[in-house]
């Protein structure tokens, strides 16, 4: 269990330098090399980042998601973003141009919470992962859709959370947490959920 | 000496990689902001299920866990142990700067943080899923018996120095845990079999599934590996392993949630001991199997009441069964912890614990020159710890401070203290300082252990021995650790950490000849003696720093990187009766160390990864600088399978990493396999 003696090594030291230093070298070319080939640009354009397609499903959901008519109207589709801004300048291009509810959609960040029920989505960054619980209280007064890829979102309360799966974007869906604050989600929507909790009271759900 | 030309050459090595590579693609990284614009708009076409089919490139975002975290923690994900193609925890621990891992034999390893290397590990705290491993017999963890399936790891996070209050005890250079992923994230079924030369043989399988909101797995496992190179043909380090386990996790509310889980093992790992007894022969090296075998079974209950309020409750009980060529160990260990956190007023958050372990173990003799004394024995742990984290300006400056309570069978109550800033002036950096006061306690083997060693014989035809005598009063090592730390967020596609550290220790373990030699004549048969004990006759100092950038280069190219720098001055306290032991540990820890791991994304699936590594001599263990390089490729074919080939230690044919095996280095041989893994 304890060191034995070391033993001397007759070899030649500057043979073993040499070899050394050579393949030393060499092995970090070969991770450079490889970005002198072009190529890839074509593979550049089939992935989107994680941002871009957050994006789109959060303009999607505006899309199948119904508010109350009781809501308080507004000259704009507000989708806020709370805490720090994820998407980048992703969420900005992907509405610019598009209407919903025959509204124009402007996307606002904000890093306090706004109960004045103007945001039709608001939009959880993970920053606010420590005040989730307060925030989802206030958001009940508010007819907002939640949405979120903080994890567990939906199981704590969130009405859509975005999941992560091998690579690819999915969401689930909290019925029970979206009927409750008046909004009717479509069934278009809830068929491609990976997972659906809570089941609305009224049992109908769709368009 | 070859050390001078190789430390110029290897910092020409590092220069060329952290200089050459942005200098190469910072063109390619500017290209694409426009064709971002283009992609937003064709994605907002696309409709549900399509959007859900896309494969999307995470950006490399600082990660949240850490973030927060005022010590040097890096996480090892489970994507980079994946692509890297490493097939066992120690392995896997590779991927972390400032660990050092060299591997001695097929199935052994040499590790350690910041220094101190070696085959067991003294004085980082190893942890699979909270349970700890360290083994207080021996001080250190036996890596050959830690494993799991490599597709259950969610991550490993490695802290280098003491890390803290909340670890347990013995975490005074670092703290490895390794968490496995919960069973709701690995439903369906795994198939995974693998062949190569080296790796000749291994399969795993795995089924996960869901009873209500009970989530469960099983898994079995199990591998042949070969034995590596041996200059003078004694292949006696073949290793073969059977493992199964499984875990069960219920979400019974959005307050309680309940995990249980537990393991079970048989190995026959190859070994090479020196083995010696009173009686001739003296001494023999016995190349033969151990038998390694044992089971841990791991309760733990969570309940959130608040924001950032919770009660965890986790209980332990492990077996293991040891049959060395030279000793055996049969042990029993019981472990309960308590952690409790809650608020108070004036932004504080407070964290307490308890914990109790208790070990009760068996050593039989096998060898007259190694015993422990009394036999069987129980030695216990007790430990509490309280930290008080304030947030002096919200979001900006938070202070933490608090202490662990130690007290063993050996010792009496010790204590170390805390404290760390954490400041993040920005969004985008974090800025931490620490220090910390920790100890390493004592084991059986300084305090109730006997260890012969012959000499040789004497003029007079008496065999002449050397024995570390058990001693009682063996002290705990301690540690004064001051730590800085730097992480920046550089634009959304880099993110550098790093870190630098002064650590002044005292009390080392030294190995000390306590008298001179005299005629003893128990045990028989009478025998020349030179007594010597494991003392606390060394002290010194280490120092160094980390740094380690990650780069999403490009959306289908990620380089993660990292640097290590270690230096070590150890000597021998006054009046202490070491007899030279210092140089052989500086001499065992490397200077430098360089790790690069660079993966491609390319069309249709496939992914390469090629990762390079650059390790400073050993002049203790008599080991040379070595490079070496492993490349990795990957093909999920479809959904359900992937295929991969690996190429391991490609640059040599064999070469040694460390040593402690008797006779000449055993040297680590090139390999390569291949894989195929089914998911359902």
């Amino acid at each position: 269990m304890r060191r034995v003696a070391c033993q001397n090594r007759r070899v030649s030291p500057v043979q073993a330098v040499r070899a050394n230093t050579v393949l030393r070298l060499l092995a970090p070319m070969l991770l450079l090399c490889s970005s002198l080939f072009p190529v890839y640009s074509a593979a550049q354009q089939e992935r989107p980042t994680e941002a871009q397609v957050k994006a789109a499903y959060v303009y999607n959901f505006g899309k199948f998601v119904r508010w109350q008519s009781t809501a308080p109207a507004t000259d704009s589709f507000d989708i806020c973003v709370l805490g720090k801004n994820p998407f980048g300048s992703a969420l900005q291009n992907t509405v610019s141009g598009e209407k919903i509810e025959a509204k124009s959609i402007v996307v606002r960040n904000t890093t306090i919470m706004q109960n004045d029920a103007r945001c039709r989505i608001l939009f959880i960054s993970s920053s606010e992962e420590s005040r989730l619980k307060s925030i989802l209280t206030l958001a009940q007064q508010s007819n907002s859709l939640t949405v979120s890829d903080i994890p567990g979102f939906a199981q704590r309360g969130g009405m859509i959370e975005l999941v992560s799966q091998e690579g690819r974007i999915r969401f689930e869906v909290n019925l029970a947490a979206a009927g409750n604050a008046g909004l009717t989600v479509s069934s278009e929507l809830l068929k491609v959920a990976v997972k659906v909790i809570g089941t609305n009271q009224a049992g109908e759900i769709g368009r | 000496m070859n050390t001078l030309s190789q430390s110029g050459t290897a910092r020409l090595s590092t220069l060329l990689l952290l200089v050459a590579i942005p200098v190469f693609l910072v063109p390619l990284s500017l290209a694409d902001t426009s064709e971002e614009r283009e992609q937003t708009n064709s994605l907002k076409e696309l409709s549900l299920e399509q959007l859900g089919n896309l494969q999307v490139t995470t950006a490399s975002k600082g990660p949240a866990a850490v973030w927060k975290t005022a010590a040097a923690i890096y996480v090892i994900t489970h994507e980079a142990i994946l692509r890297s193609g490493v097939t066992s925890i120690p392995e896997a621990l590779r991927l972390a700067p400032g660990v050092e891992v060299a591997r001695i034999d097929s199935d052994k390893w040499s590790i350690g943080i910041r220094g101190f290397g070696s085959r067991l590990c003294r004085s980082v705290l190893v942890l699979i899923d909270g349970r700890t491993v360290y083994t207080t017999l021996l001080a250190g963890t036996y890596w050959e018996v830690q494993d799991t399936v490599m597709d259950d790891i969610d991550r490993i996070e490695v802290i280098r120095g003491p890390g803290g209050t909340i670890w347990g005890p013995n975490a005074v250079d670092g703290v490895i845990d390794v968490i496995t992923k919960p069973a709701s994230d690995t439903q369906g079924g795994l198939a995974s079999a693998l062949g190569g030369n080296v790796e000749q043989g291994s399969v795993s399988v795995r089924q996960g599934g869901k009873v209500g909101s009970v989530d469960y797995r099983a898994y079995a496992k199990g591998f042949n590996r070969a034995a590596q190179f041996h200059s003078d043909g004694r292949e006696f380090d073949h290793w073969r392993a059977m493992q199964g386990g499984f875990r069960i996790d219920w979400a019974e509310s959005q307050r309680d949630a309940f995990t249980l889980q537990g393991d079970i093992y048989d190995e026959r790992a190859g070994e090479s001991v020196v083995a010696t007894s009173y009686t001739p022969p003296y001494s023999q090296v016995l190349d033969r199997n151990a038998l390694l075998s044992g089971g841990n079974i791991l309760g733990r209950w969570k309940r959130v009441t608040g924001e950032g309020e919770d009660t965890q409750l986790q209980v332990f009980y492990d077996r293991t069964n040891r049959y060395e060529p030279n000793f055996t160990d049969l042990r029993d260990t019981f472990d309960a912890d308590f952690l409790q956190r809650f608020r108070l007023p004036a932004r504080q958050q407070i964290t307490w614990g308890l914990g109790a372990r208790f070990s009760h173990g068996d050593n039989p003799v096998v060898v007259s020159g190694l015993t422990f004394e009394p036999n069987p024995r129980t030695d216990h742990l007790l430990s509490a710890f309280l930290q008080d984290e304030i947030s002096i300006v919200d979001h900006r400056l938070a202070l933490s401070f608090g202490t662990k309570f130690l007290k063993t069978s050996f010792t009496g109550l010790e204590l170390e203290p805390s404290a760390r800033l954490l400041y993040t002036p920005t969004e985008t950096q974090t800025l931490w300082a620490a220090f910390t006061h920790a100890v390493r306690t004592p084991s059986d083997a300084e305090e109730n252990f006997s260890l012969a060693g012959y000499i040789g014989t004497t003029t007079t035809g008496l065999p002449y021995f050397a024995r570390f005598n058990p001693n009682k009063n063996f002290r705990s090592e301690e540690l004064n650790g001051y730590e800085l730390g730097y992480r920046r967020l550089v634009g959304p596609r880099l993110y550098l950490s790093m870190s630098t550290f002064y650590n002044h220790y005292s009390s080392l373990f030294s190995e000390d000849i306590t008298g001179s030699p005299f005629i003893e004549a128990n045990p028989a048969p009478t025998h020349q003696l030179l007594p010597a004990e494991f003392g606390n006759g060394l002290l010194g100092t280490t120092s160094g720093g980390e740094i380690a950038p990650e780069w999403q280069v490009t959306p289908f190219w990620r380089l993660r990187a990292s640097y290590s720098f270690l230096e070590m001055h150890i000597k021998r306290a006054p009046n202490s009766l070491d007899i030279g032991s210092a140089p052989g540990i500086e001499g065992s820890s490397p200077r430098h160390q360089v790790l690069t791991q660079s993966g491609f994304d390319l069309p249709k699936g496939v992914s390469v990864d090629l990762l390079y590594r650059y390790v400073s001599a050993l002049p203790g263990q008599a080991i040379r600088a070595y490079s070496s390089a492993d490349v990795a490729l990957g093909w999920n074919v479809s959904r359900q399978f992937r295929l991969s080939a690996v190429g391991q230690n490609l640059l040599q044919p064999h070469h040694a990493e460390f040593g402690t095996d008797p006779g000449p280095l055993v040297e680590i041989k090139r390999g390569a396999y291949a894989q195929i893994t089914w998911r359902r």
